[in-house]
């Protein structure tokens, strides 16, 4: 497919980050009273970015070592959680708070990842599942992280301005910063890709005995995929929740796992690309067809009979992904 | 003596699939464990590979005891392995497996990924050099960027092969590397275990192959139920009447002994 050989490097980027970063500033810098881009189309594009990043970081555990996750947003919610009360309860800045919650899923994810060093397969989807709904229930039943309801009123980050008062719509800031982070992970994805711990990745997707035996630390790296995973999701989750300037336990739900799996799926595992088309796709996807269904009236939401739909098709047509590589996956 | 094992014992459950078997190799030589199925052998291999931890007894490797060492680790010490059901890296292509056969022979972690560092450029070129220079060893330098799962099966018991030497290592267990070669691929298998030996290789391998065996083993191990039924020169361990029983029963021996006269 030539526009697939065409997107791939580093024309890809150039054209999203000149996207991007013309929807955020064109409006800034008109300064009209009408906007030409509506905070809407600019909320929507945030929301893809952030699942961008979601998307690439469970690609070190899905994609690269083949380990199948359903217990992704734990990570992204605990990011999410730790940033909110650092700021709210500690009175934390955003940028450390913003780290911190990295390192707390990180530091989380470690013992998260010891069972996929014994189980894999169905049985790990099991496990990371069951550990995904722990989190939920700790954070609806907890005090602390606000019971149900979750936390209201997180502050918005600041450099030496408030995020606020950077653009026309309050949103460009934490655009331009979702930006050049998931540009920063695509560029360390990449990198580990070509180096000898992407070859280590490789050999354990394809054959953990035979990987054993060309010397390579099974555990080590498996528990590396996952941390790096954790860290880079807990960093999401922290961008998200200080935009919404809300946390809820909902952001840890099995349903944003599989939404973040199906991402890097149907995108096309291990493809740094496709993460980044999967989470533009399946985040703007139920928006237009929201849209569409208030325009002409339906009576009912489409959008998941229609998820339903392209994740048969994706699996019947291509399972290896929209721009996964072409090679059969195993089944 | 580069291997060495004491009284090396493996159950799985109640079945003792390797009883306490005393064995030894020298430095230099090629040497095979024969025995029916389900003697032992690949248990054995496992056992010493590091891949299955051992019951009861000592290995040594180097003089040096390394029983509770896991399989990444007796790679890094100079042991490489083939397996017996081909485990290649399938979706990769045939240059990849050879340079993540290099995996032990390079350092480079993390950061040198995320920097480029040098390092991770000069290991890079290094192993792609190596696995020039296997590929050229084994025959397959046509097939470099050939899928794994794609190469005929004698290629890819030769990719295996060299795989393993990527490591560069001092002792290479072949688990019955001629199982399903034709004779004119055995022959080739032949001759790449002397240029092996050659390059001052410690072989040991595993084989059904009488005529591989026979050829090229300068010691003999039989294995039955567990147990070292025999060792020796090829040609005794041949003549010796309870490895034929082993293997072909008390009536075969009787037809051996006949046969013989």
């Amino acid at each position: 497919m030539a526009w697939r050989q065409w997107l791939q490097g580093w024309r890809g980027a150039f054209l999203l980050s000149a996207f991007v970063l013309g929807v955020s500033f064109i409006d800034s810098v008109l300064n009209r009273p009408e906007y030409l881009f509506p905070p809407y189309f600019k909320h929507v594009l945030l929301i893809s970015l952030i699942y961008s990043i979601a998307a690439l970081s469970l690609n070190f555990v899905s994609g690269y070592i083949g380990q199948t996750s359903l217990g992704h947003a734990a990570f992204f919610g605990l990011g999410a959680f730790t940033s909110a009360l650092l700021t709210q309860e500690l009175h934390w800045p955003f940028w450390p708070a913003f780290l911190a919650a990295g390192v707390v899923s990180a530091v989380v994810g470690l013992p998260l990842g010891a069972p996929a060093v014994r189980v894999r397969g169905p049985f790990l989807v099991v496990v990371t599942y069951g550990c995904g709904e722990v989190f939920k229930y700790i954070a609806l039943n907890l005090e602390v992280t606000g019971g149900p309801a979750g936390l209201p009123g997180l502050v918005t980050p600041s450099l030496f301005v408030s995020f606020n008062d950077i653009g026309a719509t309050g949103k460009e800031a934490f655009i331009v910063l979702a930006l050049v982070l998931a540009l920063f992970l695509a560029f360390f994805s990449r990198r580990i890709e070509n180096s000898r711990v992407g070859q280590a990745f490789a050999a354990i997707r394809e054959d953990e005995i035979a990987a054993s035996a060309m010397g390579v630390n099974v555990t080590y790296y498996k528990l590396l995929a996952f941390v790096l995973s954790a860290f880079f999701a807990g960093l999401a989750g922290s961008l998200l929740a200080h935009y919404l300037s809300f946390v809820s336990p909902d952001m840890l739900s099995s349903a944003e796992s599989i939404m973040m799996l199906t991402m890097v799926v149907v995108g096309g595992a291990r493809s740094i690309h496709g993460c980044f088309l999967g989470a533009f796709l399946l985040t703007i996807l139920p928006e237009a067809l929201r849209m569409i269904k208030d325009t002409i009236g339906l009576p009912f939401d489409p959008w998941l009979v229609l998820f339903g739909l392209i994740l048969i098709l994706m699996m019947r047509v291509r399972p290896q992904g929209i721009l996964g590589a072409d090679t059969v996956f195993r089944r | 003596m580069l291997l060495r094992t004491e009284k090396l014992k493996k159950t799985f459950g109640g079945l003792v699939a390797v009883n306490e078997i005393d064995f030894s190799i020298e430095a230099g030589r090629i040497a095979a464990i024969i025995g029916p199925n389900g003697s032992g052998k690949t248990t054995f291999f496992n056992v010493v590979s590091g891949i299955l931890p051992a019951t009861g007894g000592k290995i040594f490797f180097n003089d040096q005891d390394v029983t509770s060492r896991k399989a990444h680790e007796m790679t890094a010490l100079g042991m490489a392995r083939t397996f017996q059901n081909i485990r290649l890296f399938a979706n990769l292509t045939a240059r990849d497996n050879i340079i993540l056969g290099r995996y032990s022979q390079t350092r480079s972690g993390l950061l040198d990924g995320l920097f480029n560092t040098p390092r991770l450029q000069r290991e890079r070129r290094e192993s792609e050099a190596k696995a020039a220079e296997l590929l050229t060893f084994v025959g397959l330098e046509k097939v470099a960027d050939h899928m794994a799962k794609n190469l005929p099966y004698g290629a890819q018991r030769r990719l295996e092969i060299a795989r393993a030497l990527a490591s560069e290592p001092k002792l290479l267990l072949l688990d019955e590397p001629a199982a399903g070669m034709n004779p004119k691929e055995v022959d080739a298998l032949l001759q790449l275990i002397m240029k092996m030996k050659e390059l001052g290789i410690t072989i040991l391998l595993i084989e059904h192959q009488m005529r591989l065996v026979m050829n090229i083993a300068e010691q003999v191990t039989v294995f039955d139920h567990g147990v070292k039924l025999a060792e020796g020169l090829p040609a005794d361990v041949r003549c010796n009447p309870a490895v034929v029983e082993a293997y072909i029963g008390s009536e075969g021996q009787r037809f051996a002994k006949r046969k013989r006269h």
